[in-house]
């Protein structure tokens, strides 16, 4: 990335010139969480979710997504490598768990329409991810989720967050909502950073 | 300043927040729903949503990204880590522990 007024990278060879990070960090990070449990009504089976059925499960489950609202989608994802990791000999997980299907224009619509503020999963991708090929018929984007929300309306990503601990601590107290803190790393022009997440109940 | 933009794509929110703004919607996260979104507080407990830094573990899921290498510094040529900070001086009581990560930074939480 190379700024047009001095046509050179701002913090060295590659980074974002606009948008980097620390911008976010700055922010601090702070709102109020809303999980959607898709595992519970999905199970670990891998296919993918789209407007309809995540309208459904919210409705099920009495979960409202309001203007600035951090959503959650807990799939199991993460809580299956971490299971994993603690065998003897960890197998892959392979493909599991649910992912969004991107591809849904209505699932699109709803996340610009809700005003979410940035779309959190305990999966890899949110979406079916570009790692599981994926037959193109026309000219576009492999990621259509990720399109819509990083490059068209500013709604950052996050994933294979650590879910499922407070999904069921929220499900057993009759609960969607929580307090959420979650700023990255204040790395001038990285697009990407960990994060330590610390939810509140 | 100039736009950033020549065209705005179909759909998208471009200068919505401003012909500047480096934050999209994380500028909804206003003082006044911050404040709401403390009203979720009522027992005090807290969960911590990152996984280990270290998985999914390999890199099967995704062949770029890489797991984290952690290391310790290097001081003056010595190992900077779990030993005396001066090594030529043995009147220093001092235990140094220094470490560096390289983290491909969408590896893991």
């Amino acid at each position: 990335m190379v700024s047009d007024d001095t046509g050179e990278g701002l913090y060295g060879k590659v980074g974002a010139v606009n948008l980097g990070i620390q911008h976010m960090a700055e922010s601090c990070l702070q709102g109020r969480g809303v999980m959607i449990d898709l595992r519970s009504h999905c199970g670990d089976e891998r296919r993918t979710v789209g407007y309809d059925e995540l309208m459904a499960i919210m409705n099920k489950d009495d979960v409202e997504v309001s203007a600035g609202d951090l959503v959650c989608l807990h799939t199991g994802f993460a809580y299956r490598i971490v299971a994993a990791a603690a065998t003897p000999n960890p197998e892959p997980v392979g493909a599991v768990c649910t992912v969004l299907d991107g591809g849904d224009k209505k699932l699109l619509n709803w996340i610009s329409e809700s005003g979410l503020a940035a779309l959190i999963s305990d999966n890899v991708a949110v979406e079916q991810s570009s790692s599981v090929a994926r037959e193109m018929t026309e000219r576009g984007p492999v990621l259509p989720l990720h399109e819509h929300c990083l490059f068209k309306i500013g709604v950052p990503l996050g994933e294979l967050w650590h879910l499922s601990e407070l999904a069921g601590w929220l499900r057993e107290n009759g609960r969607s909502r929580f307090f959420l803190t979650a700023p990255p790393l204040r790395m001038p022009g990285a697009v990407g950073s960990p994060a330590t997440p610390v939810a509140t109940v | 300043m100039n736009k950033r933009w020549k065209i705005r794509p179909e759909g998208s929110n471009w200068g919505d927040f401003g012909p500047n703004d480096q934050l999209g919607r994380i500028n909804l996260l206003t003082e006044d729903r911050v404040l709401e979104a403390v009203k979720e507080v009522r027992t005090g407990r807290n969960f911590c949503l990152s996984m280990p830094l270290d998985l999914p573990g390999g890199n099967a899921i995704n062949p770029s990204r890489l797991p984290p290498e952690l290391k310790p510094v290097i001081r003056e040529g010595e190992i900077a880590f779990d030993g005396p900070a001066r090594r030529d001086n043995p009147l220093q009581t001092d235990l140094l522990c220094d470490d560096a990560m390289l983290i491909h930074s969408q590896y893991s939480t």
